[in-house]
């Protein structure tokens, strides 16, 4: 199954409440090949339906259901299931969510280990999981070189006013605080793959791509190839309203409610991220699919879903402006793929940036294929773009692994 | 003749209005029945104007007669906004006991924004929040409705859908639909939204957690962002917007390339709201002086096809007479 020079590669992805991992035989970008995918999902999370892990080679393919109490444990599950399947690895990537400005991709070792405990809290819901799956592969797999890549990479090349917040310069001197943005792994695969289906060159090209998942949510400003401004921050927090969290607020809102309610801060961290958002204006559900058959009978699930347009349709005018026009529109990730009825509110009214949707065309496209949802002969094309964060990772890794730093491996 | 009156503590500004032209005046309270009976000496006027800087939960119309009910609501309103309110709310208190016949109109500034469409004025927070009065409240609400009537008076009737942008100090900006607002940069406070002199505007809620986890209380976090932000930090002196758009160096060309692209991107999310922007209205104090960062903003928006624009100075009497009679015409 392996082309000589090739190597096993083992990738894990890990979300708040799933851990995606997909194994390549790959010698070069072009020629990665999956061998090996599956997820785990419900970790860590109580309720009625069960955790289980579901993994596919090939024609084969198997589900276990078992009680998954953290991400590590799940990682474990899958590590032995490729074991069993009898297939080998030669190194393990990881997505990490916050490099904190110090590094894009890097080889795991002890020292670097303090590294990433140290960045724990910056992405608070995401880094401890992690964290936990990468401890317990450099367990399993004590032989076997790893690396992270930070999921921020992609937006490095925000210039100084997107990037910079206006507050005193001690202050981001000793904080660092500026904006990161998040899901740049997505982007990168999503902008790279938009433009080789429509035969276009990234040099010129303005595109705007929203990574609209199930947890986390933003948008992106992409021109020639790089991204010029993103809708997350400093943290995953701000920009649009998200599944749990509320994307932008007042800064001053919290500052209020902890002098004037006496709410507490970490109280209040809760509450804006995994309280708020959807979840928090619906009263019932962060899934934007549980909103949408309510629609007409619950004026909570209303507002829920206006607001979610109302602000992903800002961002999209706001970067269509920023880039001076816009050549392509990306719908990704789950929501982005699948919901027909949020990309018609979202495009409506974007006729002066050019967006012309395809109604039956936008309407077909619920799956996780490639779509082009424009109608045929628009100049500003709107697409459904699967996207692929483990191969990103995989190429990252590829790369390091041509680097003069790469570790030897054990074939 | 006509009176319009404004507060800015401790004074109360003035602005008298007939067909010989405008004078303007300031006085302090205690001079108020010496500056008014000079004022009335020519006869009474047949309205008085009188701006309310914040307008709490209760005025909800940018103009109202000061009929028993807005005098409740405009009383109530006082502790939001203590020192202005308090002058301008015990002047007009004065005048209507001394010109009972008068038209007496009271011209609110938070009053437009209470039309919000909720997905605009919510935030994506738990509902019982918005019981703790947490919103968007938006900003300069007068300024704003006044430029929507002018886009019409300057472009025709066609010109419905408005983005209005104050440059000053504070600068916001509003989207309008035939005069209703669709959506503000200001926020729950004046800090969120555009970058300011002295104020952030946007950025991560999660920088206020991590400053009080790194020791600093909640009113030295609410100083650093309110005050100590903005032009201020990135020029590293006190600036004002018309001061920022002469000053030199790294900082300041930082700061304004900052506000034009907070700008450009401003328009662009209320044009996906509007569908569409007939109008871009920018007031300022001094509009020749601000004409190339106009200009540059403009240039930046050439995707905003037949869209027209227009600067035009921020005067607030002239804003307040010109709403004054609008709306006396439909009462």
């Amino acid at each position: 199954m392996k082309k000589p020079g090739a190597v096993n590669m083992l990738v894990f992805n890990c979300g708040s409440s799933s851990l995606t991992f997909k194994a390549f035989a790959a010698g070069s970008e072009s020629d990665a090949q999956p061998i090996f995918s599956g997820k785990a999902h419900r970790v860590g999370v109580k309720g009625s339906a069960p955790s289980f892990l579901e993994y596919h080679a090939g024609e084969r393919s198997d589900r276990v259901e078992t009680p998954l109490d953290d991400h590590g444990q799940a990682a474990e599950l899958a590590v032995s299931k490729l074991a069993e399947w009898g297939l080998t690895v030669d190194i393990v990537g990881h997505r990490w969510g916050h490099g904190g400005g110090r590094f894009k991709t890097a080889w795991v070792d002890a020292g670097f280990m303090k590294t990433l405990r140290e960045l724990i809290p910056l992405m608070p819901i995401h880094h401890p999981a992690m964290f936990s799956v990468i401890r317990r592969c450099r367990r399993l797999l004590p032989q076997t070189p790893q690396f992270v890549t930070t999921d921020g990479s992609f937006h490095a090349t925000l210039p100084p006013h997107a990037y910079t917040y206006a507050l005193p310069k001690d202050v981001v001197r000793r904080c660092g605080f500026r904006k990161f943005g998040f899901h740049g792994l997505s982007y990168q695969y999503v902008v790279k793959a938009a433009c080789a289906r429509l035969g276009l060159e990234p040099k010129g090209t303005r595109i705007v791509a929203c990574h609209l998942g199930t947890g986390g949510s933003s948008v992106a400003a992409v021109k020639d190839g790089r991204s010029c401004d993103t809708s997350m921050g400093y943290t995953g927090l701000p920009g649009l309203v998200m599944s749990t969290r509320c994307g932008d607020v007042d800064p001053l809102l919290a500052t209020y409610l902890m002098g004037v309610y006496g709410e507490r801060a970490d109280d209040l961290v809760d509450l804006l991220n995994k309280r708020s958002g959807l979840l928090g204006v619906s009263g019932f559900s962060s899934d934007i699919r549980d909103l949408i058959p309510r629609l007409d009978q619950d004026p909570k699930a209303r507002l829920a879903f206006d607001m979610y347009v109302h602000r992903l349709k800002k961002y999209i005018g706001a970067y269509a402006a920023a880039l001076g026009g816009l050549d392509v529109l990306i719908f990704t990730d789950d929501i982005g793929l699948r919901n027909w009825l949020l990309r018609r509110e979202v495009c409506r009214g974007l006729d002066w940036c050019g967006v012309r949707l395809d109604a039956e065309a936008n309407q077909r496209a619920v799956g996780d294929s490639f779509a082009v949802l424009s109608r045929p002969g628009e100049r500003v094309k709107v697409l459904a773009v699967p996207t692929q964060e483990e191969l990103v990772i995989c190429w990252e890794g590829l790369r390091l692994l041509g680097g003069k730093d790469a570790p030897l491996l054990r074939r | 003749m006509r009176l319009f009156f404004d507060a800015e503590p401790p004074v109360v500004l003035w602005c008298e209005e007939s067909a010989a032209g405008r004078r303007c005046g300031r006085f302090r309270p205690e001079a108020a029945d010496s500056v008014l009976a000079r004022l009335l000496r020519r006869g009474g006027p047949e309205s008085l104007s009188y701006r309310l800087r914040h307008g709490g939960q209760g005025l909800r119309e940018p103009v109202s007669r000061a009929t028993p009910e807005a005098l409740a609501a405009a009383e109530a309103a006082v502790r939001y906004a203590p020192e202005s309110n308090g002058l301008i709310m015990g002047l007009l208190r004065r005048l209507l006991r001394r010109l009972p016949d008068a038209e007496h109109l009271i011209l609110c500034d938070t009053a437009l924004f209470w039309g919000l469409p909720p997905a605009a004025s919510l935030y994506a927070v738990p509902a019982e929040l918005g019981r703790r009065g947490v919103r968007r409240y938006g900003g300069d609400g007068l300024l704003h409705q006044w430029a929507a009537l002018r886009a019409a008076e300057i472009f025709g009737p066609g010109a419905r859908r408005v983005v209005s942008v104050r440059l000053a100090d504070r600068t916001n900006a509003a989207a309008l639909d035939s005069g209703r607002p669709v959506d503000t940069t200001v926020g729950f406070t004046p800090v969120e939204g555009l970058l300011s002199d002295t104020c952030c505007g946007d950025i991560d809620s999660s920088v206020v957690f991590e400053l009080q986890s790194s020791g600093l209380a909640l009113s030295e976090i609410n100083e650093l962002l309110s005050a100590r932000s903005g032009f201020r930090a990135l020029v590293g002196r006190p600036c004002g917007f018309t001061e920022l758009l002469r000053a030199t160096g790294a900082g300041a060309s930082l700061a304004r390339r900052m506000l034009r692209y907070e700008l450009v991107k401003t328009v662009g999310a209320f044009a996906a709201l509007l569908g569409g922007v007939d109008a871009l209205m920018f007031s300022t104090a001094d509009p020749a002086a601000a004409g190339p960062f106009i200009r540059a903003v403009c240039r930046g928006l050439a995707c905003l096809g037949r869209a027209r624009a227009q600067a035009q100075d921020d005067d607030i009497w002239r804003v307040m007479s010109d709403l004054s009679r609008n709306v006396a015409k439909e009462v």
